[in-house]
């Protein structure tokens, strides 16, 4: 189904680069610590995978934002074995406090903050992954102003076109405003 | 007792049950093993927040703030939860918030209910309302599962089961799933998967607690690592949420301090892998969540903490943070504390909710070190209040009368110079008595007494 969409071309890397060379990249390293797998581009092809669109991303915490909504149901990122997750880089935050900012108090019903696999270290202190959620947590990262709708079949996105509040760039101003 | 969980304690029952502990080598590993581990991520995560400090302070002040205001705030959460189709009810004990929700069940013919973990549901025994009710209970936190198998409570309000070994827990699971489970970690898991599954899908009913709410947006905050909460409050169409009533924040920037605190302090995370914020019921054309949302607010004590210093606890994040820490928990576990809360904050806590002669004990618990108030990421004073919970009880008449009068006689004894030369006099034929037998025995097995010096100083010779 993501065939036509482009691969990781030289252009659009160099797009999303001159836009927010540091964010984008910081935060691809903050959710890999977190154990989820980044593609670029296009959706991996993997069968029985619950596909949704995040609302944002977070940096300081390598998170995923999913946002309940008509077109998105809690049960795509909850009930599968693998989570796939489509961000659109310029929503990408840099932490907390510029996420509920950048919400106001326009809140959805569930709003589920994901950094990771399911995982449990109730036996023996070992840990353990998909106790119960996505085993597999994949982020699939499209350049600034894409339409996710490119990469899904069937899904609008129109309920996740709310204006971003906080820019995402290196001169961020709501940076570190846990003050 | 039925229903309510029995948080208090008989004087003198810590010492029996910690004793059990200390002599259980394995359990001692288990719990060297989890504090430590949980102390160093905790101290790691906290030393990547540049900010640490103003963090801890800003939380302090705004739980402070809801602390001194509490039927404000709850108002305004109520209010604001009520414009999102949810429902508020109060509990002013164990007894009223378990029928509350024994009745929210019978009234949609629940006869399964999921459950994420929640201390709140513990301490109003609420698994055991819904059996009386013909209602079936099922933890789907993997540790309270366990748990829950057992027929034990948590020992950590972190790890709870951090005393039962695999093979414990496989012989649990072949014994339901009717089949050899075999003692390893990933084929534990994945049985625990597929019959948690089943009870996601087929509970009426969810039920879970609530990390933190925010009063502005009516929102409930669900903090989880297994994604359980979640489940539990997407799938079954009712869904009820138990939270204490001064687990309040004002604001959403509010809540982004605590949640910058929780994870890192309880299991050195920056967050968890799931925190899930629910402001309502689902709304129109959502093709799932639940359709009716219902928070029971309990007190159960807790507006007893509102009158003097004591009301600082209320404070408290439940991060488990000075559990971690605390010399007295680190050997003896949770278990000796009572059934719920254990630690610093549980020997602070219980006998504030259940009066001071009904957990005697637990002010007793604590080496007064301090450990806990430097782990705590709230700044609750915990030492300097389990000593003012041990003054408390000298001045109610709580403590025992040879503590009362012991201490008479010491002061009395100390208030003149010549009392004081006859005390120090006869300390050196008393300390080789006094240990032989009677407390001074109990009170000296297992410690080093400093040798005292032949002759005392004021006896030297000046110059």
């Amino acid at each position: 189904m993501a065939d036509t969409a482009p691969d990781t071309t030289p252009p659009a890397a160099t797009r999303a680069a001159a836009v927010a060379p540091t964010l984008v990249e910081r935060f691809v390293a903050s959710v890999e610590a977190n154990g989820f797998r980044v593609h670029r581009g296009a959706l991996p092809d993997i069968p029985g995978a619950g596909v949704s669109v995040a609302l944002y991303g977070l940096v300081d915490s390598g998170s995923v934002v999913l946002s309940s909504a008509p077109a998105e149901p809690r049960a795509n990122s909850l009930l599968p074995d693998v989570h796939v997750t489509v961000l659109v880089e310029d929503r990408i935050l840099l932490s907390l406090p510029d996420l509920f900012a950048a919400l106001g108090n326009g809140l959805p019903s569930s709003l589920a903050i994901v950094s990771g696999p399911s995982k449990s270290a109730d036996i023996e202190q070992l840990l353990a992954v998909g106790v119960h959620g996505p085993k597999e947590e994949h982020v699939v990262l499209l350049p600034p102003g894409s339409d996710p709708g490119d990469v899904l079949t069937g899904l609008t996105a129109d309920d996740f076109r709310r204006p971003v509040v906080a820019p995402a760039g290196p001169a961020a101003p709501a940076a570190g405003v846990g003050a | 007792m039925s229903g309510a969980a029995k948080l208090q304690q008989e004087s003198g029952s810590f010492r029996v049950i910690a004793r059990g502990k200390l002599n259980d080598d394995r359990i001692q590993g288990a719990l060297d093993l989890s504090v430590s581990r949980l102390r160093g991520l905790r101290l790691d995560a906290w030393e990547q927040l540049d900010d640490l400090e103003e963090l801890r302070e800003r939380a302090h002040e705004l739980r402070m703030r809801v602390v001194n205001d509490l039927e404000g705030y709850l108002a305004q959460f109520t209010q604001a939860l009520e414009a999102r189709g949810g429902h508020v009810h109060r509990a002013a004990t164990p007894e009223e918030a378990s029928a509350i929700i024994v009745r929210l069940c019978q009234e949609r013919k629940a006869t399964l209910v999921a459950k994420s973990k929640s201390m709140a549901t513990e301490e109003i025994g609420l698994n055991a309302a819904l059996e009386a009710a013909g209602i079936t209970p099922v933890e789907t936190d993997l540790g309270e599962y366990i748990l829950q198998l057992d027929g034990t409570h948590p020992v950590h309000i972190i790890a709870p089961a951090i005393e039962k070994t695999k093979e414990q827990i496989a012989a649990m699971f072949t014994a339901i799933e009717g089949r050899e489970v075999p003692a390893e970690l990933e084929a534990l898991t994945a049985s625990a998967r597929r019959q948690l599954r089943q009870v996601f899908l087929d509970a009426d009913v969810g039920i879970t607690g609530c990390n933190m709410a925010v009063a502005e947006t009516g929102t409930i905050t669900l903090v989880t690592n297994e994604g359980n909460g979640r489940l539990v409050s997407s799938l079954p169409r009712t869904h009820i949420a138990v939270m204490g009533l001064e687990r309040l924040v004002p604001t959403l920037d509010d809540l982004s301090v605590i949640l910058r605190l929780l994870a890192r302090s309880a299991t050195g995370q920056r967050l968890t892998s799931s925190t899930t914020l629910i402001t309502g019921p689902r709304r129109a054309g959502e093709l799932d969540g639940p359709e009716e949302l219902h928070v029971v607010v309990i007190d159960n004590g807790r507006t007893n903490l509102l009158r003097g210093r004591y009301k600082e606890m209320l404070a408290c994040i439940r991060c488990g943070a000075c559990l971690n820490v605390c010399p007295i928990f680190r050997k003896t576990g949770g278990a000796a504390y009572g059934p719920v809360y254990s630690g610093p904050m549980g020997a602070v806590l219980v006998p504030l909710y259940v009066g001071l002669g009904n957990a005697p004990d637990l002010p007793h618990a604590s080496t007064l070190c301090g450990a806990c108030t430097e782990a705590c990421p709230v700044k609750i004073p915990l030492h300097e209040l389990l000593l003012d919970l041990r003054r408390d009880m000298v001045e109610e008449g709580v403590a025992p009368r040879w503590e009362r009068w012991a201490f008479t006689a010491w002061s009395f004894a100390w208030s003149t110079p010549l009392g004081y030369r006859l005390s120090t006099r006869l300390a050196r034929l008393g300390q080789p008595l006094g240990m032989a037998a009677g407390p001074g025995k109990v009170w000296g097995a297992g410690r080093a007494l400093p040798q005292l010096a032949r002759r005392r100083y004021r006896d030297r010779p000046r110059g």
